[in-house]
């Protein structure tokens, strides 16, 4: 008997054990992974979203997250758009993200970046990439990403993520216990809109278009129809977005092929590195590097895109005043108290 | 007891530090290294003109006088 | 499969559910089924070798038992003449299985040396002008550990002390009991097999005490030991470098190896532990040695025992031996000429760790050291013997002038007499009151005699860490001009002038970058934290506290706090993953 009670402790102290280990080893890696508003900050905070209250989901790079001013295009469109994207996002993770989404949201468009499409890597070589997956909260669907992410005899090391993430103990400071993430600053009522300050003067893209399509990388391209067909089996009509660069030369060749994909599955878009769609962005300062429009380019572009939104997907509601979504007014409202300049003008 | 005082002369002019009346654990206490084992043994060889195989120099036989003592007397038996 | 990997850990997982389930009787047969998983890991080819080895050994040992008992038949029948016969047949075939099983694994360890010294033979004798093609040979994991560990056995069986084991699958399990092979203990048949055979039975205490110990283990091998690896390899390959960077290098060289050793050892004591087998220790706490030759005892303990139980007494108890010894006393004198044998038996003994550890004319200048050292040693005892005899003399001379020179007379007596005084007696006290030292004059005695006490040990420490760090240069280098440059280079060149970027270099950092210093400080303070912790629990080890038991036996709340500050050390500052190669255990090719 009484070894039956001492085996019966040591069972209950070793779950107890157990238990305590696994949550205290969450917790770590939650301290431990960078918590950057291009990393893992847009998913977590998709996921305090009320459900079904996202209209216009867009997911891309970082094109599309310094591009698409959600502020911009709910004052002075009524339009609840959420950024739900990361810097340098391949389509095997905006695959990831999208199934995620979809179990508590309905949108009524889907933006997709047409940039990954230039990446030519086979697998993801950047550590925040993949880091970017943690935020996903379905286990399986994460194990997926990140499997997607690497090749096979690599899995075990970034599943396990300690191996990856260990080292990081190096960039911990006071913030990273905190949780939630606080979003770079912003807070919880954040849409994904990141702002670049910067400014860089660039010229505009000197090309011949042409027709010529260059082939993506395979598994860009594999990813790339895996998310056309998730978003047409919802219904949830899809929209292929160019975002305006300078670096446009490098990539329209690549862009034809994508476009030409997603012709197959009777979903088009609009390039806004086109220079016929008279964009009035100025190459000289709207742009805050290479790559990315910087706030006043944002302005421009969301008013734009905005109107455009407006015009082929005329059912899309206009939110302002509805009860339940208070935070896309609380966000706007914040952001433009720091760029007033931006403030639509009273007409 | 002649031959524990015979034996006890042979310990003591091997090795004078150790106190071979009245120690019981001379290997297990590291009183004796194995330096000391070996002077030990050709001591007793020249004593009593036997050769301690390899196989008997274990602690059991060398951690007294008595053990020693009784491992030379089975050697000498066996002859 | 290393023991640092994954798959161990889920093997071992597996296999204590397994074990545990089944009967006591049948618990040897997870050990084996786990053992050959293990070892089946490293290669097919390695596994036959290990296959080959147990069977000649097994077969070996039941004949020695054979031989044994058809002595003792004879013996008992009277037939002196029939049994020395028999014993020189069993002596016979006990050198022939000896010589081809370590035959073997010198073969296997040095076969680029006799390739080398054949290829150079076979040009010279048939002036041909293309060499003999290499044959590529795998060294088998644990080659030298379950060699030993065999002919151990073997040598066991044939001088009675073990009995031959009949069954060749249970007597498989003592060669290649997995959490040994790799890099030890290296453990007699007497010691492991009653063991493998019926395991105790499960112990709450003790499962949760071989876990810590395996935790432990990893700590040290992990954060410590491959943390120092950086120093020690930045060290080893560089050329030109200060003298102060080449002695913290043989410094750290030596802490490393107890760290990745000890540390490979805790981790297989404690597995072993978990599945209720006790596997001797293999490290006492070595920098607590103050002489060398305790030194020897206390590091790589079983390579110690097994060279002396089959190597240093059958060299010296030999009829060689003897002869040796009545030679010596004849020539050099008594004390001499009977350390005579023991004398020559630690050279050759040494060279032969030498040789282990290196194949190259390091091994021989590691031999020559120790084997002079130590005969020294033993030498000089008697002058030091007279040398401490005098001191403890002048000792107590001093101490007793120093209490004469405070003697006076207790209080009473003194308050006595004044009263005796007073009252104008003038009777002599009977008796001479005895002078007493007044307790602060003890005291002080007493602690003067501590500090002395703690001077010497601490000097007897610092010795003998000279002498150990010598041959470092000579046992991790790759030949012996490059040991005695690194020599002669720690005491040239004190170039202080590049500490910062060289020290940041060397803990495997870039100095490019901004924070590249404050980065390679946290390593250093990581290193240091977890060093200052190692010498904490070793010191208490020294002074016979078991902290293992302890804190199994603690209270569940603090025992929890320990063990989960260990496992964040080791998945934190533990070197693996990403950014790191995972170190290897530096003996397990030996």
């Amino acid at each position: 008997m009484k070894r039956a009670k001492v085996l019966a402790g040591f069972w209950v102290r070793l779950i107890g054990f157990v238990l305590a280990l696994v949550m205290l080893l969450s917790y770590t890696i939650y301290v431990l992974t960078p918590k950057h508003d291009y990393g893992i900050c847009p998913i977590m905070n998709f996921y305090t979203l009320p459900e079904n209250s996202v209209d216009v989901l867009v997911i891309g790079t970082s094109c599309a997250y310094a591009g698409v001013n959600t502020n911009v295009l709910w004052e002075e469109h009524g339009l609840a758009v959420y950024n739900l994207c990361g810097a340098e996002l391949p389509y095997w993770v905006a695959y990831s993200y999208l199934e995620e989404a979809l179990k508590t949201q309905q949108p009524k468009v889907l933006i997709i970046d047409a940039k990954a499409s230039i990446y030519t890597a086979d697998y993801s070589k950047r550590g925040r990439t993949i880091l970017a997956t943690s935020g996903i909260r379905d286990l399986s669907v994460r194990l997926k990403a990140i499997a997607a992410c690497v090749a096979s005899e690599d899995f075990m090391g970034y599943a396990l993520v300690f191996p990856q993430l260990h080292s990081y103990y190096t960039k911990v400071n006071a913030e990273s216990f905190i949780y939630p993430p606080t979003n770079g600053g912003r807070g919880e009522d954040w849409m994904g809109y990141i702002e670049m300050d910067k400014t860089e003067t660039h010229q505009k893209p000197s090309l011949v278009w042409t027709n010529i399509k260059k082939p993506i990388n395979a598994r860009q391209e594999e990813y790339f129809r895996k998310i056309l067909e998730l978003a047409n089996e919802h219904g949830i009509p899809t929209m292929l977005v160019g975002f305006p660069n300078p670096d446009y030369a490098n990539d329209h060749m690549y862009y034809n092929t994508l476009w030409g994909i997603a012709e197959e599955y009777g979903v088009s878009g609009i390039n806004y590195n086109d220079p016929d769609l008279r964009l009035r962005l100025y190459y000289s300062s709207n742009f805050a590097d290479w790559q990315h429009l910087n706030v006043e380019g944002s302005v421009i572009f969301s008013r734009r895109l905005g109107s455009d939104l407006r015009e082929n997907y005329p059912d899309l509601p206009d939110r302002r005043g509805e009860e339940g979504w208070e935070r896309w007014q609380s966000s706007a409202d914040a952001w433009y108290v720091k760029y007033p300049d931006y403030l639509p003008e009273e007409e | 007891m002649e031959e524990m005082k015979k034996l006890l002369a042979i310990l003591k002019d091997a090795n004078e530090d150790v106190d071979f009346e009245n120690e019981t654990a001379l290997v297990d206490d590291g009183l004796i290294d194995s330096f000391d084992i070996n002077i030990i043994i050709a001591a007793l060889d020249e004593a009593y003109d036997i050769h301690i195989e390899v196989g008997d120099i274990e602690p059991e036989n060398f951690n007294s006088a008595e053990a020693i003592l009784a491992t030379v007397k089975r050697y000498q038996g066996a002859e | 499969m290393s023991i640092l990997s994954l798959e161990f850990l889920v093997l071992l997982a597996v296999l204590l559910v397994v074990h545990y389930c089944l009967p006591v009787r049948w618990r040897w047969c997870s050990l084996l089924a786990a053992s050959m998983a293990f070892y089946a890991f490293a290669g097919w080819v390695g596994l036959a070798y290990l296959g080959g080895v147990t069977l000649v050994t097994w077969l070996a040992g039941l004949y020695m038992g054979r031989c044994r008992r058809r002595e003792k038949e004879a013996s008992a029948e009277g037939d002196k003449a029939e049994a020395w016969r028999r014993a020189q047949k069993r002596k016979c075939y006990l050198t022939l299985t000896v010589l081809l099983v370590i035959g073997g694994m010198a073969f296997i360890k040095y076969a680029d040396l006799i390739y080398t010294c054949a290829n150079a033979l076979y040009v010279f004798l048939t002036q041909s002008r293309t060499p003999l093609t290499a044959m590529q040979l795998i060294t088998p994991l644990g080659l030298s550990y379950f060699t030993f560990q065999s002919v151990g056995y073997v040598v066991d069986c044939a001088r009675g002390k073990a009995e031959p084991e009949k069954n060749p699958l249970k007597y498989l399990l003592f060669v290649s009991f997995f959490p040994q092979i790799t890099q030890g203990p290296i453990t007699t048949y007497k010691q492991l097999m009653p063991q493998l055979k019926s395991p105790a039975r499960f112990e709450p205490q003790e499962f949760v005490a071989g876990f810590q110990l395996m935790l432990w283990g990893y700590f040290k091998k992990m954060v410590l030991a491959d943390r120092l690896a950086c120093i020690t390899t930045a060290v080893t390959s560089g050329t030109e470098m200060p003298g102060w960077l080449i002695l913290l290098g043989a410094v750290t060289y030596a802490i490393r190896l107890y760290a990745d050793f000890s540390g490979g050892m805790d981790v297989i004591r404690g597995a072993s532990k978990m599945l209720g087998v006790d596997v001797v220790e293999n490290f006492r706490r070595p920098f607590f040695s103050q002489s060398v030759a305790e030194y020897w005892r206390r590091w790589h303990i079983t390579l110690g025992t097994w060279f002396r139980s089959y190597l240093f007494y059958p060299l010296t108890t030999s009829h060689f031996g003897l002869m040796l010894s009545r030679w010596g006393q004849r020539v050099l004198g008594k004390k001499a000429g009977r350390a005579l044998p023991g004398v020559v038996a630690t050279f050759v003994i040494f060279f032969l760790i030498g040789v282990w550890h290196v194949a190259n004319w390091n091994a021989v200048i590691y031999g020559a050291y120790f084997g002079i050292l130590l005969s020294g040693a033993l030498l000089i005892d008697p002058l030091l013997k007279t040398l401490r005899k005098k001191h403890h003399e002048f000792d107590q001379k001093l101490g007793a002038k120093v209490r004469d020179l405070f003697r006076r007379k207790p209080e009473a007596v003194l308050a006595g007499e004044n009263d005796a005084e007073q009252a104008g007696s003038t009777e002599v006290p009977q008796e001479q009151p005895v002078k007493e030292t007044p307790r602060w004059v003890r005291g002080l005695c007493a602690v003067g005699k501590g500090v002395g006490k703690g001077i010497t040990t601490a000097l007897r420490l610092l010795r003998t860490w000279v002498l150990i760090l010598l041959p470092q240069y000579f046992a991790f280098t790759s030949g012996p001009a490059q040991g005695w440059a690194l020599l002669k280079g720690t005491f040239t060149n004190w170039d202080f002038s590049n500490v910062k970027n060289t020290l940041i270099v060397t803990i495997g950092m870039k100095t490019s970058g901004d924070g590249a210093w404050q980065k390679a400080l946290t390593e250093y303070r990581i290193l240091f934290i977890g060093l200052v912790i190692l010498l904490a629990v070793d010191l208490l080890c020294e002074f016979k506290v078991d902290v293992n038991r302890k804190l199994a036996r603690s209270f569940f709340l603090i025992r929890w706090v320990v063990l989960f500050a260990l496992i964040l050390s080791v998945l934190l500052f533990g070197a693996y993953g990403a950014d790191f190669d995972a170190a290897a255990f530096l003996y397990t090719n030996f």
